[in-house]
């Protein structure tokens, strides 16, 4: 009898905080749920020994070439063009010769062959990449790293959970979350993170003194307007004023690296920013992700595609090699990916060049308790269509979650009371990708 | 805090003081380059359509407290709010408030905003500044 008095009691305080979240705040379900779904996920991954802790997530924004790089047609020369397919260090898997030292390191890697959507054009296959839902005029879904935020939250409290380098800034947009989830986007690696140390111009006393004044003025103004998205920045402020007095601030500072580190992973952004998303998940980042451009290829497709590859190819395979050299590679999920893949037809009118085609192309994970040294999925003898196990962007997305311990199928609803999922509206995660 | 590389790296022209190695905007490339402060408050990469962002972030954060507004507004003894607010201490209070949130401060405004002046000074008027460009109102569009 005084149990169940309490699970009354129970569910009256989780509702009255539900909805003085809603209401005060603009949110949905409380962390508290977060904390809950994380725990039901945990049974699901099995066999794994604990989900992983991070996410480095490498966006190859363009659509990148699959044929040219994972998923090689040696036998086909009419859609391969040029390109010589090499071993790897994974028995039977043999990838573009573009990418000699991932294949060096393909024995960590797991290539998705079957990927397949379909989004036609970069801005959808973006946001879809992003944030596993097509683009609405209704509503705007907030972004994987987000949703990691908001489900398991930071691993380290003195630190950004979410951070983006060298891609477009809404890729750490939080959508309906609230700006509380959302990501730092910082535009280049090298710069550190700006302006978070106090301008030389103000003395530590007037700082404070100016956030005090501050305060009062916006006490004052949150009682005669009750806006939720003005309140939301009264947190954004705390976690930048949290943030400039961080120890973990010179997490963001590359030039602490020594020379030989920067000069292994590349003098070019996507490479330093790479290791600038070792940094950060030494200092326990949930969520970084680095972006790559160029790979837009209608136009002379192997030059680009080679000098894009030469970037990708250094930074990446040292990104795997020092994760793992730190003892990190198993807690940490490294995904690459792209809004789709390129047409198998080469077009001589274009310098051979190759269109958009998300009907099939590659992505890899690695990392996180993922397989490595295998292929999942496979495409017809032309790299035209899926033939075997497609995985679509939801999927893929799923996958990454799902190493995490979250529970893909929860539902969480937004502010306007609409139901999401992290999954996506039917994504599904390939669990046999966990070992 | 360094002086700010991208808005140096803009332009050479040589407005003085604290405009200095600051382009006028038909001057800058665009779109900006990466980590400009336009590009942090969400100007379009141009890449693709319709991709300029209006949602706020931390960085945007620090830069209104430590940034280009710290440099080119609050600590800038030439900035054209501090010309505006001129005569008696209520009178400068009021005319700051006049400029940033277009209204007259209130009893209690006033009275905190005298004790600031009354306690910092000059610094005072800074730190005024300051709150009132980071304050909610401020941002906020009815």
């Amino acid at each position: 009898m005084k149990s169940d008095l309490n699970k009354t009691d129970e569910l009256t305080r989780r509702q009255f905080m539900a909805n003085a979240a809603k209401t005060y705040l603009g949110v949905g379900l409380s962390p508290m749920l977060g904390a809950s779904l994380a725990g039901k996920a945990m049974a699901q991954t099995g066999g794994k020994s604990q989900p992983a802790e991070a996410v480095i997530f490498l966006n190859m924004y363009g659509g990148m070439s699959h044929i040219d790089t994972f998923d090689v047609k040696p036998d086909n020369k009419e859609v391969q063009g040029p390109v010589n397919a090499i071993g790897t260090s994974a028995d039977g898997i043999q990838i573009s010769q573009y990418l000699p030292k991932t294949a060096a390191v393909m024995d960590k890697i797991c290539v998705i062959r079957s990927m397949s959507n379909q989004n036609g054009d970069h801005a959808r296959g973006q946001y879809m990449l992003h944030r596993n839902y097509s683009p609405r005029a209704t509503i705007v879904h907030p972004t994987v790293g987000s949703w990691v935020m908001k489900v398991k939250g930071r691993k380290n409290q003195d630190i950004p959970g979410f951070v983006t380098v060298g891609t477009n800034a809404a890729n750490a947009s939080p959508g309906f979350f609230g700006v509380k989830y959302g990501g730092i986007p910082l535009g280049r690696p090298d710069e550190g993170l700006k302006d978070s140390t106090i301008a030389r111009s103000v003395s530590n006393e007037d700082f404070d003194r100016r956030l005090a004044l501050a305060d009062a003025l916006n006490k004052d103004f949150h009682s005669k307007h009750n806006n939720t998205e003005a309140r939301a920045y009264d947190e954004l402020y705390d976690e930048a004023v949290r943030l400039m007095k961080s120890e973990d601030l010179k997490a963001f500072d590359i030039r602490d690296e020594p020379k030989s580190e920067r000069e292994a992973y590349g003098d070019n952004p996507f490479g330093q920013g790479c290791m600038l998303a070792r940094r950060l998940v030494e200092h326990g980042v949930r969520f970084v992700e680095v972006g790559l451009g160029g790979w837009d290829t209608h136009y002379d497709n192997f030059t680009a595609v080679e000098s894009r590859c030469s970037v990708l190819d250094q930074a990446y395979a040292n990104l795997l090699i020092d994760l793992e050299a730190k003892g990190l590679l198993d807690t940490t999920i490294v995904a690459l990916s792209t809004e789709f893949g390129r047409t198998p037809r080469i077009k001589p009118d274009n310098k051979n060049g190759r269109d958009h085609h998300p009907g099939a192309y590659s992505s890899l994970l690695a990392g996180g308790g993922i397989k490595g040294g295998m292929v999942y999925g496979s495409t017809d003898a032309d790299g035209n269509r899926v033939k075997e196990d497609k995985v679509s962007t939801e999927d893929f997305n799923a996958t990454i979650a799902h190493g995490l311990g979250i529970d893909t199928t929860s539902v969480l609803l937004s502010p306007s009371g609409r139901p999401f999922k992290i999954g996506g509206k039917d994504g599904r995660p390939v669990k046999s990708l966990y070992s | 805090m360094e002086k700010d590389m991208s808005m140096e790296m803009m332009s050479n022209t040589n407005n003085g003081g604290a405009l200095k190695g600051v382009a006028r905007a038909s001057e800058l490339s665009s779109p900006a380059p990466n980590g400009h402060v336009l590009q942090m408050f969400g100007q379009s990469d141009r890449l693709l359509l319709d991709s300029a962002i209006k949602e706020a972030n931390t960085t945007q954060v620090l830069s209104m407290m430590n940034g280009a507004v710290e440099q080119l507004v609050v600590a800038n003894r030439n900035a054209h709010i501090y010309e505006l607010s001129e005569g008696s201490v209520k009178d400068r209070i009021r005319a700051l408030f006049y400029g940033i949130l277009s209204r007259a401060p209130s009893e209690s405004e006033m009275q905190l905003m005298e004790t600031e002046v009354e306690e910092r000074e000059s610094k005072g008027y800074r730190n005024i500044v300051s709150a009132l460009v980071n304050s909610r109102e401020f941002i906020f569009v009815p």
